[in-house]
């Protein structure tokens, strides 16, 4: 049985001696692509399957999230980029990066894995400068490499702290020897490590790169927020157990990660073009899954970069979709009857949840916050479909599909919850006034959306102005970024 | 389609913005007036016309204008002042532009939008660090007039714009955003929608610009305005002669074909089984061709409204104008109310229940993990079994304008009169008033692709780009009424009793026709019906359909179908002048029989309708693959739909007017489309060919300024002449094309 590292540098082999031979052509090339792939892919289920306890399951769940999502884009592009002339460079570069994040989740030394994810990022920078005359483009790629190399500098610096501390390179075992690192590095090294993944991952402050990464093909694109910022969700959790350890520490990504998703959703709020849309909504998406591994809930912050990655990708893929919606805008006004109901179904489908995931119903411990957005969401699914009439029969028929959602939703968390057991997550903690201040402060901004306050009040009114202009000016990408200029855009 | 209806184009808004209460000097007021006139209006992309991006150059000749857009362009390449004028003034703008334009995508929107795209702007910029950069700006920001026409006049002294210039400078300034432009024109002089959107004009463009270019520029240097005018003054008529030879090329090779072609057709004409009417749009051509081949069927070409101009208002979707962009609707059409199938109901409340969960705040979260998983198998499923997919949409969810076009039921909305009006001038100018085959098939055309943001360019664009069903419903819906028979007989036309209308689709990506109303009666014995039906599917045979039907499925094709490209003819007369000819899917053909017009007055109105929708689709390919930068809309991988109502590419750009480089390129380098300007063969008098062109101003003035190359066919001796510019008929021989 060949293992995954083996099969990942064969089919790099592979891939690079298809590139440089001229007798393969593009087509031929295509399928060099999927071989890769799929062969990563086997090597990665028959692993699975027979239980080698040299892999564990979180690599293996990122490693087939990534090579999933890749198989897919791969395809896609198969039609998507027909007619474009540098066709074999940008399937050689899609599968290169594909193998090169492969090695990364699975490396277990922290050199190489520093080493793979610097390679990855300047893959993908070439990727979005594929159009060589496109000024634009190529700047928005610099601005990443740029940053990359930042990350990757704090991240090799936070590694060298790490190995001289614990006098080995291998990941497992600094985190087995954690208590062999002084507070004072391991403050140091975490920060780093920190400030590398806020990077990749495109958080408050350092957001501004996703904002600038629209001057590539849309299959590049969902590729990068499915698969490439995902990268800082990962890094923190292969370092997980040392972060547990230090509240301050979870405490600063807390609010990290709660000022990203506050700042992305507003921005996602204001703009009005889709894919920014969609790249503000990866910033406060990551803002979540940040927020999730402050609450000390890693396998939560794992099943969301998993399933927002799939979500992501799909929502990249299928925008051009969006202009051949010609249903009519919906302008109901929400009246008493349906809310009083919808809350009830909420607080129904919240409790099917809670027992779905078999946890005890506790209000606190971090878990019950995530136990709040789940309510959200089924609040507003039931106050949408129940509309502004409830009659018997949709009141039953809304219950029904809000409280099976939740089930489902309850099972996948539960399975992944089963899945990861053989990491020791150690899970929750009791809220901390932090917490309850940022949650108030996400619950009064989504009330004030929903109930559209921001014409009513007249203090509001004077302020939206000056509120809009400021996520309006933040929401821009950087200036050189831009194709002001009709001319400068390249085909 | 008549006269008149040309005459929709200037609308008052911004003229009644001139009238107010400020005199501007009588110079700006013309040059704004003249600025804006050469500015061409860009449709949104949900129902996207097609229509020529030089429309306000065609009073100049076309060689002119030609020279004129590549000084522009070089202007854009080459002058350092000009392009960081125009990096740093069109950012800021086009920022400005989107956020107050969006009326679909984003939440917050921008306040007060009610008083105007100038007035809220300048109620918001002193808030603009990016613009207003310290407190002397402040300061200066009171100096700023509040009316748009004011501040037009303050800025350009302001810059010290000579008078002279005024005109060259203003229309710079609006060519420097030839889309978003263009759709403000579009939305202020032809937009039909009932509803008041909030009101943006090109003098309101102006005014923010300008002021901005003051606080961002502050002065512009004299070669500035020098190097405008010199590319403004490249009015050159040198013509491009590889243009020039390939038109004369296919033009010859065609009239070689004309004049080859077995005349006796012309003359024989026995009853068929069946009649088809299909749209002139030049994709029907080769299926009209496969048609015939048969033996049992005639064909006829008419624009694809069929004389209908319609308004349809759903519960559901969105009120649109099924008709073309040159005539105003006139019958307002309510579809039936008929109670939601399940299906329907899941379609329309999973659409809106998505976009809102997806944008809102704070629900977005759970809705990613709770979704995500169906869409990592969805997203499978639709790329590796494209099949399936299909299937399993289709179980859940229903075709909005599959329904649509079922409850487009009755005719109460047309009155008898108007039905009788209707049926008349549209089987007259068809040439089809006696001789009725059992069966008369009514076809509209559409197209089929998925996740395809430019699907509507490739619908009926005689339907404002939609799907010809719903027009073809009605027509054959009018002609099966049985109480507007007297009336037609005593005009002259006499629909047998057992003669029945019913109504299909092309289906233009895979070339397969699709039945959607037929009348009710029993149809079992009606043998015509069987044949054809056994005829189209034996069209469904084939590699060639399979590879089609694929496409239609496929979420990652670029390429569905070509569309009107390779366009580059127009013939104008009865079948069967063309029928022996193989037009190879490149002309427009209009049906018309110059015996029923004796004093040309059909043809007139064909010219002036058909001709002109033909001409602005031929442009709009032209220079799509003349210059894609600036008149189409470039790639597609890398589009970004802005607002809901078009496309820019990557982090911010300009609107993206005209064809995708993958509507008109094959790959990077090598076009599908050649770009020549329309040949229009008339089957008719040259007298009265000449007397129509030199009688009405706008055909005067395409053929002057040739815009298009007008060609006679002589119904007595079938001889060819070539109507020129100068109005002179020249007559055309036989000649190789070697010769040259």
């Amino acid at each position: 049985m060949m293992s995954i590292e083996l099969t990942a540098i064969f089919s790099l082999v592979v891939l690079l001696a298809g590139y440089l031979s001229n007798s393969v052509s593009d087509k031929k090339f295509d399928l060099i692509s999927f071989a890769c792939i799929i062969s990563c892919t086997v090597a990665l289920i028959t692993h699975f399957i027979f239980k080698n306890n040299s892999i564990d399951s979180l690599t293996i769940s990122f490693a087939f999230l990534t090579l999933f999502i890749s198989l897919i884009i791969t395809k896609f592009s198969t039609n998507y980029l027909s007619g474009e002339n540098q066709r074999k460079k940008y399937f050689f570069l899609l599968t290169l990066l594909t193998l090169s994040l492969v090695l990364m989740i699975q490396s277990q030394s922290i050199i190489l894995l520093g080493f793979f994810f610097l390679l990855s990022n300047l893959i993908f920078s070439q990727l979005m400068m594929f159009k060589k005359d496109w000024q634009a483009a190529k700047t928005s790629a610099y601005y990443f490499i740029k940053l990359s190399f930042l990350s990757f500098s704090s991240f090799s610096i936070a590694a060298f702290i790490l190995i001289t501390s614990t006098h080995t390179t291998n990941i497992e075992q600094i985190l087995q020897n954690k208590n062999q690192i002084s507070i004072a590095n391991q403050m140091i090294a975490l920060s780093l490590i920190l400030f590398s993944a806020t990077i990749q991952s495109g958080l408050w402050p350092y957001h501004k790169w996703v904002l600038s990464s629209l001057n590539s093909f849309t299959s590049v694109t969902a590729f990068m927020h499915a698969g490439v910022i995902t990268g800082g969700g990962m890094l923190i959790l292969r370092f997980y157990d040392l972060f547990f350890f230090n509240r301050i520490m979870l405490d600063i990504i807390f609010i990290i990660g709660c000022i990203s998703l506050i700042l992305g959703t507003l921005l996602k709020l204001t703009q009005n073009s889709l894919k920014k849309a969609l790249a503000c909504s990866t910033i406060a998406q990551m803002g979540f899954m940040f927020m999730q591994i402050g609450l000390a809930l890693p396998i939560a912050a794992f099943f969301h970069i998993l399933f927002h990655s799939l979500f992501k990708a799909f929502l990249f893929l299928n925008s051009p979709s969006y202009i051949n919606q010609r249903t009519q805008k919906e302008t109901n006004n929400v009246n008493f009857i349906p809310i009083i109901a919808s809350i009830f179904i909420a607080f129904v489908a919240t409790i099917v949840f809670i027992k779905t995931i078999s946890q005890p119903l506790s209000f606190v411990n971090t878990s019950s916050i995530l136990n709040l957005f789940v309510f959200l969401t089924a609040l507003q699914i039931s106050l949408k479909t129940l509309k502004t009439k409830v009659s018997l029969l949709s009141f039953f028929f809304v219950s029904i599909i809000v409280n099976s959602l939740s089930f489902i939703y309850g099972l996948l968390n539960s399975y992944f919850k089963y899945f990861l057991h053989d990491h020791n997550f150690v899970n929750e903690l009791p809220i901390s006034s932090i917490h309850i201040i940022s949650i108030l402060l996400i619950l009064s901004l989504s009330l004030m959306v929903n109930l559209k306050v921001f014409g009513s009040s007249n203090y509001l009114k004077k302020i939206y102005p000056r509120f809009f202009v400021f996520l309006l000016n933040h929401g821009q990408s950087k200036s050189n970024t831009t194709n002001a200029v009709r001319t400068e855009y390249q085909n | 389609m008549t006269q008149s209806c040309m005459t929709c184009e200037l609308d008052t808004t911004s003229k009644a913005t001139i009238q107010s209460s400020f005199t501007a000097s009588k110079e700006l007021l013309n040059a704004i007036e003249k600025a804006s006139s050469y500015i061409a209006p860009v449709w949104p992309l949900s129902t996207s016309i097609a229509c020529n991006p030089l429309l306000g150059l065609e009073k100049i000749s076309f060689w002119q204008a030609i020279n004129q857009l590549d000084g522009f362009d070089q202007l854009f390449y080459e002058n350092q002042e000009i392009k960081t004028y125009l990096k740093k003034v069109n950012e800021p703008l086009i920022k400005w532009l989107k956020a107050f334009m969006d009326e679909d995508l984003a939440f917050f929107k921008m306040p007060n939008k009610s008083g105007g795209f100038f007035k809220s702007w300048l109620d918001l910029i002193s808030l603009d660090k990016t613009i207003i950069q310290n407190k002397s700006d402040n300061e200066k920001l009171k100096f700023i007039p509040q009316e748009p026409l004011e501040a037009i006049e303050y800025g350009l002294n302001y810059l010290n714009v000579p008078i002279e210039m005024y005109e060259s400078y203003l229309s710079f300034i609006l060519n420097a955003l030839p889309g978003f432009c263009g759709h403000i024109k579009w939305y202020n002089e032809w937009y039909n929608q009932n509803h008041k959107k909030p009101s943006i004009t090109l003098l309101d463009v102006l005014a923010v610009r300008i002021i901005i270019t003051k606080f961002l520029v502050e002065k512009h240097s004299l070669s500035f305005f020098v190097a405008i005018k010199r590319a403004q003054e490249k009015l050159n008529t040198t013509s491009n002669k590889l243009i020039e030879n390939l038109e004369k090329n296919y033009q010859q090779s065609l009239i070689n074909q004309f004049l080859m072609a077995p005349k006796s057709n012309l003359l024989n004409k026995s009853t068929p089984k069946g009649q088809l009417v299909f749209c002139i749009d030049v994709r029907s051509e080769p299926l009209r061709r496969q048609l015939e081949k048969k033996g049992h069927w005639e064909t006829f070409g008419f624009a694809g409204f069929f004389g209908l101009p319609i308004h349809i208002l759903d519960e559901n979707l969105s009120s649109f104008d099924s008709c073309p962009a040159l005539l105003k609707a006139k019958h307002l059409i309510n579809t039936k109310k008929l109670p939601s199938t399940t299906k329907e109901k899941i379609t329309i409340t999973s659409q809106k229940l998505f976009k809102d969960l997806k944008f809102n705040f704070g629900t977005s979260f759970v809705l990613a993990e709770s979704l995500g998983i169906f869409c990592g198998i969805w997203m499978a499923t639709k790329t590796f079994f494209p099949k399936t997919a299909k299937k399993i949409k289709d179980f859940f969810t229903a075709n909005p304008m599959d329904l649509l076009i079922h409850k487009i039921d009755d005719l109460n909305d047309i009155s008898l009169d108007s039905q009788v009006e209707i049926a008349f001038n549209n089987l007259t100018a068809m040439g089809l008033i006696k001789d009725f085959a059992p069966l008369v098939v009514i076809c509209g055309h559409k197209s089929h692709t998925t996740n395809n943001s430019f699907a509507s360019t490739l619908d009926c664009g005689a339907c404002g780009a939609n799907r010809g069903g719903i027009n073809a419903k009605l027509f054959a819906k009018i002609l099966n009424n049985k109480k507007i028979h007297p009336a037609l007989k005593t005009k002259g036309i006499y629909i047998p009793h057992d003669t029945i209308f019913i109504a299909a689709e092309h289906n233009t990506t895979t070339n397969e026709i699709i039945f959607i109303y037929d009348p009710d009666i029993d149809l079992s014995s009606c043998q015509s019906l069987k044949k054809l039906k056994q005829d189209i599917k034996d069209l469904k045979k084939g590699d060639e359909y399979l590879k089609n039907k694929i496409k239609t499925l496929d979420w990652s094709e670029t390429r569905p179908e070509m569309g009107l490209s390779r366009n580059a003819a127009m013939i104008i007369g009865p079948r069967s002048l063309t029928s022996e000819i193989d037009l190879d899917g490149r002309a427009f053909l209009h049906s018309y029989d110059p015996l029923l017009d004796k004093d040309g007055h059909i043809l007139q109105q064909i010219l002036s309708g058909p001709l002109i929708v033909a001409e602005w689709i031929n442009m709009q390919y032209f220079f799509s693959t003349y210059n894609n930068k600036l008149f189409g809309s470039g790639n597609k991988l890398s589009h970004n739909i802005v607002g809901g109502f078009g496309v820019m590419q990557g982090n911010l750009s300009d609107l993206m007017h005209g064809l995708s480089l993958q509507s008109v390129f094959l790959n990077d380098t090598q076009s599908h489309h050649d770009p020549l300007r329309l040949s229009v063969f008339i089957y008719a008098s040259p007298n009265i060919t000449k007397e129509i062109f030199s009688n009405n101003d706008k055909l005067n003035e395409l053929l002057t300024n040739e815009w298009v190359h007008i060609f006679t066919i002589d119904p007595i001796n079938l001889e060819i002449f070539q109507l020129n510019k100068e109005f002179n008929l020249l007559k055309i021989n036989y000649k190789s094309i070697e010769s040259i």
